[in-house]
């Protein structure tokens, strides 16, 4: 059997392969255009990131479901089983991704990754709320409901009018004991009926006939049983002045 | 003129990437053992290595102008080491390889400068002994500290991991070996 001599037969074999021309380096432009590819793909992805961040900041407003706070788990349960968690799952898809691909990158990788996904995370709720300043999602959803917006038209519909199991946005038009007229933003009119279930009951002498309010509770023939209720100033829709501008 | 064996890694790239062969046979020659040695203790129960050291250094030719020149080129190298070596552990299958480990998802330092704490009194030669009986994920820091000679932060860049998950894994595999060594002791 031969006895190899060389000190460093690895490296024989690889430099002896370049010399044949049979080991190629592969261009700077492959290289360049890789680097734009990673890059491409991050700015993209955060992108959507701050798309979706901001639709779900406009689910939230236009929905008026910020108007929900203070009026029981009865009413969070419900929000909860209505709310549009794809876009939530979209999110966590969207920062998980960025994490992966910005691995790559020293600034990314030194640091803990749950703290990145928080500087992520602030980056995005931050950027969201200035995004959803803007009018982007209003015109798409005047659009949409206009049936003027091919693609995500029906998104736009779904996620603008969402609803929310057994909560009621109206005016108490009559105050009698324990039952008390209400009209609906729809038109109709309906009783309400407090019980011993209502939270909050020793607030309702406060309400006046006339104001705004937001009801929770099942509604049967008409008569609904409130759980929750809580006076609004005036529903985000109804005055919002992106949602009515041409 | 200036021997072309007295040139850094980096000044040997630099030459490398103007065609000049005779250079990447003295980067490659440098690196060779210390791969095989790097590969040898931390894939102790693996076959090949030599193979696996020549697709190193052929990935290392192939990508060189992919190369950051303003960085030191051995985490460079060594991190091509490390993706052949777990590529290897992938394939063979021979122990469990897991994506994202909780210690780089939660790792952040304690009371105790892991940067400055790289003392040892466990001599090399001990250590070695029972680096086999060690997880993969905390032989590999041993074996880049204190057999390679590699700092936290070029650990960090080799692994792609954070400097704090470094100090934790060489912590936790240091104690590891200090108990396989009391557990003899007695």
């Amino acid at each position: 059997m031969k006895k190899e001599n060389n000190e460093n037969p690895i490296t024989e074999k690889v430099v002896s392969k370049i010399e044949r021309g049979e080991l190629k380096m592969k261009s700077k432009a492959y290289f360049v255009a890789k680097s734009f590819l990673v890059i491409g793909s991050l700015t993209l992805f955060f992108l959507l990131l701050l798309y979706f961040g901001s639709l779900i900041i406009f689910v939230l407003r236009i929905n008026d479901i910020l108007l929900f706070h203070g009026i029981g788990f009865y009413a969070i349960r419900n929000i909860l089983l209505s709310f549009p968690w794809y876009l939530v799952f979209l999110i966590f898809a969207l920062i998980l991704l960025i994490s992966v691909i910005g691995r790559k990158f020293q600034f990314v990788y030194r640091k803990p990754f749950i703290v990145f996904l928080l500087i992520v995370f602030t980056i995005v709720i931050a950027s969201s709320f200035l995004v959803e300043k803007s009018s982007l999602h209003y015109s798409f959803f005047r659009l949409a409901e206009q049936e003027r917006l091919p693609v995500a038209g029906r998104m736009y519909r779904d996620l603008g009018n969402i609803d929310i199991d057994n909560a009621y946005f109206g005016v108490i038009l009559e105050k009698r004991n324990s039952q008390w007229a209400m009209e609906l933003d729809s038109g109709e009119e309906v009783e309400l009926r407090i019980t011993e279930k209502t939270r909050g009951r020793r607030l309702y002498s406060q309400i006046e006939e006339g104001e705004k309010v937001l009801v929770i509770g099942e509604m049967e023939e008409g008569v609904i049983d409130v759980v929750g209720f809580r006076t609004i100033e005036r529903r985000f829709r109804h005055n919002n002045q992106r949602l009515n501008e041409r | 003129m200036e021997q072309i064996d007295n040139k850094t890694d980096e000044e040997l790239v630099q030459l490398v990437l103007k065609n000049k062969t005779e250079a990447f046979d003295i980067l490659a020659k440098r690196y060779e053992k210390k791969l095989l040695r790097y590969g040898r203790r931390f894939l102790y129960n693996y076959e090949n290595i030599e193979d696996v050291v020549q697709n190193v250094l052929t990935k290392a030719y192939v990508n060189l102008k992919s190369f950051d020149s303003s960085r030191k080129f051995s985490p460079w190298i060594y991190r091509i080491a490390h993706n052949e070596f777990i590529n290897l552990i992938k394939k063979e299958k021979k122990e469990p390889f897991l994506f994202l480990e909780t210690d780089i998802i939660f790792s952040f330092p304690g009371k105790e400068d892991f940067l400055k704490d790289i003392e040892t009194r466990e001599k090399k030669e001990e250590i070695e002994k029972y680096l086999y009986k060690l997880k993969e994920k905390y032989r590999e820091v041993i074996v880049l500290h204190y057999f390679e000679e590699k700092d936290y932060r070029e650990i960090s860049d080799i692994l792609k991991i954070p400097v704090s998950t470094v100090g934790i894994r060489l912590k936790r595999g240091r104690s590891e070996i200090k108990k396989l060594l009391h557990e003899k002791r007695k």
